[in-house]
């Protein structure tokens, strides 16, 4: 990949998260969130709520859920009942959107927030797919949150073994953007961690203690690694900070920063950070052994030189433009006059 | 009560309304001593809130003996009404659904024992109806999520929420503390696995018992991790290591690693 200017990168996937997370003209109709014990996706949903706008209705499809989050508008329990019953009385959310929405029709923007996506793929893993793009009407948003730490165990109930792809694979297939959710302070040590050759540590079942369910660090500041799917099928990759700045009073709660402009990030990153700036302006030519460019500093002392004979190359300096000037010296410049005459 | 001025801050009760708190043990490192000091505490901080005390794994007087030792007026409460006891002979466990109506059945009664304050309901090892076919993973799973709603007086299916949002008046905060095995054996079965790690999204707090890392120590029982969980909201820290010490009598302590403790 080419050298990206982090100026212009930054620019960009700012923009796109902003969009993406207000979900404005219709940006990513499936977003599946990626989750964990180690980090929880539930702060992200209620950014996605928060940043919604007002006229957006929210109904909220709860499997595990006990309380409806603030500023949900239909909040619906979803366990022990059947795809069909589900699908019908979504329907009947959305549709009463509309007709309270005063004759705008389907102008009405629907966010459809599914809070665990484990239990169908349980339940019903080979309708799944089916089910939720049954749901993607125009309009409609979908978000769907599945946990990849928790194992889906398959239907003993049922004789012949499901051989299709598992219900994550389709799901990944399906979403148009996917973000993954991380914990800061794992982001950091495992960054500190490779930065020094050393092995990626692990948390919770994955520490290899018995006993342990939940690693130390979970659910604190959230980092969420982000693939934003094109049309045209390019994905762009990024990582952000979610929520830095929330314990500072007065700080904007819903600050959103690029994973590498964090200043913790920046700490072990400003020495390879400066090479390849400087590289940048080297125009990039590689198996060179020595520097092309060069820095801004040594720019400005460059400018700085004074070089000698600059009076004499200014126009209507003291020559006069290209007359030959000769002082003869008396020591060096001995001349004889006499043998001029000869 | 523990001289446990370290766990002292983690022992709080939230003050939202229902959560969940999750203890997980080890066959070697029982979580029954935390289940009692919450218990305690609880009981201290509202000593008129109805209590609904279900467990799979011991019987009514194990729990009353412990908890008397901690100096809880256990007969106070019982006579009250306000204390609830389901043991494993209670529930109809060859039945399928049967378990959760008796369950749900019962924390109905607790609450509306309750006179409006809020209702505790302790679920020692519902991992156990997984192993002796009392319920599927998503059945069990289901259970322990209904008893986190029921508490709340809501109308069911779905509902219309107003522009503000306004509950029904409940001071009091209303809670769940389960408790589940997490054995590496019992967790290597899928429909195990995908029910403690789903609770463990669900929960506000994760209180996590192990053995010591170095092996028996005479004076050391395990280690207690205590973690944010998914649900919770605001206070987040990243979590907390401490020792903790069950003596002969029952008594417990709790250290920071590496403190030198006065015998």
């Amino acid at each position: 990949m080419p050298p990206q200017s982090l100026h212009h990168r930054r620019t960009h996937n700012l923009l796109l998260i902003a969009r993406l997370l207000s979900l404005r003209d219709g940006v990513s109709p499936f977003t599946l969130l990626l989750d964990s014990l180690s980090q929880s996706a539930r702060p992200l949903l209620r950014e996605y709520i928060r940043r919604q706008q007002s006229g957006t209705r929210m109904i909220f499809v709860s499997f595990e859920t006990a309380v409806a989050p603030e500023g949900v508008s239909v909040f619906i329990k979803a366990r022990g009942k059947e795809l069909v019953e589900l699908q019908r009385e979504i329907r009947g959310a959305v549709g009463s959107g509309n007709d309270n929405g005063g004759g705008s029709g389907s102008g009405t923007r629907a966010l459809l927030i599914l809070d665990n996506l484990n239990t169908l793929s349980t339940t019903h893993p080979q309708s799944l797919t089916l089910f939720l793009s049954s749901l993607l009407t125009p309009g409609m948003v979908l978000l769907g949150v599945y946990h990849l730490d928790q194992p889906v165990p398959s239907p003993s109930s049922s004789s012949s073994p499901h051989t299709g792809p598992q219900p994550l694979t389709l799901l990944r297939y399906l979403s148009t953007t996917l973000v993954t959710t991380h914990s800061l302070p794992h982001v950091l040590l495992r960054k500190r961690h490779k930065d020094v050759s050393l092995p990626p540590p692990m948390w919770g079942l994955d520490e290899g203690v018995e006993g342990v369910l939940v690693g130390l660090g979970s659910n604190a500041e959230m980092v969420i690694e982000m693939e934003y799917r094109r049309k045209s099928g390019r994905a762009v990759l990024e990582w952000f900070v979610i929520g830095e700045g929330k314990g500072k009073e007065g700080a904007g709660k819903d600050e959103v920063i690029l994973l590498e402009d964090h200043p913790l990030w920046r700490v072990s990153e400003k020495v390879r950070k400066g090479e390849a700036g400087e590289q940048e302006e080297s125009n990039g030519i590689d198996g060179v052994t020595f520097e092309l460019g060069i820095t801004e500093r040594q720019r400005r002392v460059r400018e700085g030189v004074q070089l000698p004979y600059m009076d004499a190359q200014r126009e209507g300096g003291i020559g006069g433009g290209g007359a030959i000037l000769f002082t003869p010296e008396k020591e060096v410049d001995d001349f004889d006059e006499e043998e001029d005459e000869i | 009560m523990p001289s446990a001025s370290v766990l002292t801050p983690y022992l709080t009760r939230p003050n939202r309304t229902h959560t969940l708190t999750l203890l997980t043990s080890l066959l070697s490192s029982p979580s029954t001593w935390l289940t009692h000091s919450l218990l305690t505490r609880h009981i201290d901080d509202d000593p008129n809130a109805p209590i609904l005390l279900l467990s799979l794994t011991h019987e009514r007087a194990f729990h009353s003996d412990g908890l008397r030792k901690l100096g809880v007026p256990l007969q106070h409460l019982d006579r009250s009404g306000k204390y609830t006891f389901l043991g494993i002979a209670d529930l109809p466990l060859m039945g399928g659904g049967a378990v959760s109506d008796v369950v749900l059945g019962a924390v109905e009664s607790a609450r509306a024992a309750g006179d409006g304050r809020g209702l505790l309901v302790v679920i020692e090892s519902p991992d156990i109806l997984l192993q002796t076919g009392g319920g599927s993973y998503s059945g069990v799973m289901d259970l322990v999520l209904r008893v986190l709603e029921v508490v709340m007086p809501r109308p069911a299916s779905y509902y219309l929420l107003p522009h503000r949002l306004t509950y029904p008046t409940c001071r009091m905060s209303e809670h769940t503390i389960v408790s589940v095995n997490v054995d590496e054996a019992l967790m290597r079965d899928e429909e195990h696995a995908a029910f403690v790690i789903g609770l463990g999204h669900v929960a506000r707090r994760v209180f996590g018992l192990r053995g010591l890392e170095t092996g028996v120590a005479r004076d050391v029982s395990g280690v207690l991790r205590i973690t944010t969980g998914g649900a919770e909201e605001g206070d987040v820290d990243g979590g907390k290591e401490v020792l903790y010490f069950v003596g002969d009598g029952g008594g417990v302590e709790v250290f920071e690693r590496g403190e030198v403790r006065g015998r």
